[in-house]
């Protein structure tokens, strides 16, 4: 093959790496969106079991594909199984917020369950344990917002996820989201609590960014709520506010930081109030008006009894099927070509020539993944990349965070996790 | 005989995590230590060890080894024209010691001499824990190693509220736990939330000088090690 090789000529690996991010685009804001972990506790008929015990035996394709966790694997849906301890816990893709935002995220919970439930067999079966909603926030102010939902929004979330027995609400910042941990729920509970949750995150964001008064948002309540040691971020006990929130339910009340009394209800109204305002418009009528019922009374709460309606798996087929797609091996005339780095956040595919004698990596951010793997399969990138195979390797490593936040083409990979947002030292100490 | 691409990607799976560990390091925080000046070894629960000299306060990290993994597997290829060679996994380096979920922040340890009593004190960082019910933070450590040589334990630092004990403590035998309460709540303290502009010190004086465990603010945590004065 004729392939100009030398640096500085087209057709070297750099023309070729800028032709390959020139194709893919920039990445692009994805939108406001929101991702849902379920912890399960699973049983057999012995008692609980540790699911750590069990994932390594299921069989469920390459291991390690997330280097910051030794458990997990990505499933065809696109759902990343892994542990929580001693739980089974199954993450999601995150939906954006939009039109069909509430059947996504329901149905992609209930397929996930099918999920696990048909990878356990007929011997171990599971029950929730816990939810954890990750609203999208790439701010560096996210510390402050998480921080002001724990004083402002937390009670509101509490009554639409807890039950009676529940403790209390993780409030957390992580890498790109702020995360908010609850009781297990799902169906349509769990769209309630995911709206009141992402309207309340952003208007958080909004209000440390300065883009909101605090008038804006609900009553900011005396709480100092206790630093957690997992994670970065707080957790805010069912009693934080004084009364024992899940006791006294939409009655109990609470001390504002200017010493006002206000009610329970009175703060899960506002609450709704300010995150309606910070949803976008074309989310459906139905799972705003689920809210709505939640809050004024007319649909009682988990901790009142309520029950939520549940949705069908099957209508989950195609949520989430990019993340799927991205770990299935892909062959091509010239090369071959599969994911060695699958995260929310970033994936890194190892590209091989056909006479294996030259590897290179294709690094693909989130925000590219659907484009990248719609070029891949339909042909259109076979040329270039048989042209950065065919080119001697220049010793480009990708092998730096900065690397990772545009599309790219590589001769080596060094640590994956150099190329992954670190978590945050955690603010509280183990007990 | 062609490697197929899951082999490829297994492999390349395979040497990263030889290489770079896996897991989630970021759920517990980082052993850290103070290093004294004297440049000497300080032992690091898990195993790490470093040296530094300059005597900075300094975060042990986990040492990524200096070439990549995928290049090791590259140079293979090329050499065995197409049979993937498994001594990526040899070449590569150990994995780096996993943090322990329980293990705590390390001690400063005290040089050898030939008067014991002319020997720093093991003293372990302060612990502090806020318990919101009470607005009241308990700082701990443990101070090691004082046997009857007369050392003494001062805390201070709050500036607000009631903390107890104020008076100088006598510390002795092979283990001492020491403890301070420090009562903050709003009014009088200041609604902060963490009070982190406040510094609590526990000062331990032994024979031959002292040395100073600090503990910014009142929220629950662990504070840097000790230092020799």
């Amino acid at each position: 093959m004729g392939w100009p090789t030398r640096t500085g000529r087209a057709g070297s690996p750099a023309d070729l790496d800028r032709a390959f991010a020139a194709l893919l685009g920039t990445p692009c804001d994805q939108g406001a969106r929101v991702g849902i972990e379920h912890e399960y506790r699973v049983l057999s008929r012995g008692g609980v079991v540790d699911f750590r015990e069990v994932i390594p035996g299921l069989d469920l394709g390459v291991p390690h594909l997330d280097p910051r966790d030794a458990f997990g694997f990505r499933r065809p849906s696109g759902t990343w199984l892994t542990c929580d301890e001693a739980e089974a816990e199954a993450a999601m893709p995150a939906v954006r917020l939009g039109r069909g935002f509430g059947d996504a995220l329901a149905s992609s919970a209930a397929a996930a369950r099918a999920d696990l439930e048909a990878i356990l067999g007929p011997d171990l079966r599971i029950e929730g344990f816990s939810t954890h909603i990750n609203v999208s926030a790439a701010s560096d102010r996210r510390h402050d917002a998480a921080h002001l939902f724990a004083r402002t929004f937390a009670p509101a979330l509490m009554l639409l996820m807890d039950r009676a027995s529940s403790p209390g609400l993780l409030v957390r910042s992580r890498p790109g989201r702020i995360e908010l941990g609850g009781e297990f729920v799902e169906g349509d509970t769990l769209v309630v609590a995911a709206l009141l949750a992402a309207g309340g995150a952003r208007a958080c964001l909004a209000r440390v960014e300065g883009r909101r008064e605090a008038r804006d948002l609900p009553p900011e309540l005396a709480v100092e709520p206790a630093p957690e040691w997992r994670r970065y971020g707080w957790y805010v006990d069912r009693r934080a506010f004084g009364p024992d929130l899940y006791r006294d339910g939409r009655r109990a009340l609470l001390t504002s930081r200017r010493g006002e009394r206000l009610t329970a209800q009175s703060q899960l109204s506002a609450a709704w109030r300010s995150a309606r305002r910070e949803l976008p418009g074309d989310l459906d009528r139905g799972d705003l008006e689920r809210v709505d019922a939640s809050v004024s009374g007319e649909r009682r709460l988990p901790l009142e009894g309520g029950t939520p309606a549940l949705v069908s798996a099957a209508a989950a087929a195609s949520t989430g099927a990019t993340y799927g797609s991205a770990i299935r091996p892909r062959s091509r005339g010239a090369f071959d070509l599969g994911a060695v780095l699958a995260t929310w956040e970033l994936s890194v595919f190892v590209v091989a020539d056909r006479a294996r004698s030259r590897l290179a990596f294709a690094c693909v951010p989130d925000a590219c993944l659907d484009r990248f793997l719609a070029l891949v399969d339909g042909g259109r990138l076979d040329a270039l990349i048989a042209r950065y195979l065919a080119a001697a390797p220049v010793g480009r490593v990708l092998d730096d965070r900065a690397h990772a936040q545009r599309p790219g083409l590589w001769d080596e990979l060094g640590a994956r996790r150099s190329l992954l947002q670190p978590e945050i030292r955690p603010l509280g100490a183990r007990p | 005989m062609t490697a197929s691409i899951v082999d490829i990607v297994e492999e390349v799976v395979a040497a990263d995590v030889a290489a770079y560990g896996v897991g989630w390091p970021e759920k517990v925080p980082p052993p850290e230590t103070v290093i004294p000046g004297d440049g000497r070894h300080v032992e690091i629960p898990g195993g790490a060890r470093r040296v530094d000299p300059a005597g900075r306060r300094a975060a042990v990290t986990r040492r990524a080894p200096l070439v990549p993994v995928a290049a090791l597997l590259v140079v293979a290829l090329l050499v065995v024209g197409g049979i993937l060679v498994y001594a990526t996994h040899s070449a590569a380096p150990a994995p780096p010691p996993a943090a322990s979920a329980g293990s705590s922040a390390p001690t400063a340890t005290a040089s050898p001499s030939a008067d014991p009593c002319a020997q720093a004190p093991s003293v372990a960082p302060i612990s502090a824990t806020f318990v919101q019910q009470t607005f009241s933070t308990t700082y701990v450590t443990t101070v090691s190693g004082v046997g009857t040589c007369g050392v003494t334990l001062q805390w201070g630092g709050p500036n607000c509220g009631t903390w107890s004990p104020q008076a100088a403590q006598p510390a002795s035998g092979s283990s001492t736990r020491a403890t301070m309460v420090w009562q903050h709540p709003h009014p009088p303290c200041d609604p902060t939330t963490d009070h982190s502009n406040v510094t609590v010190t526990l000062r331990i004086a032994y024979r031959a000088g002292s040395l100073l465990c600090s503990y910014q603010g009142a929220a629950t945590g662990v504070g840097p090690a000790c230092v020799k004065q």
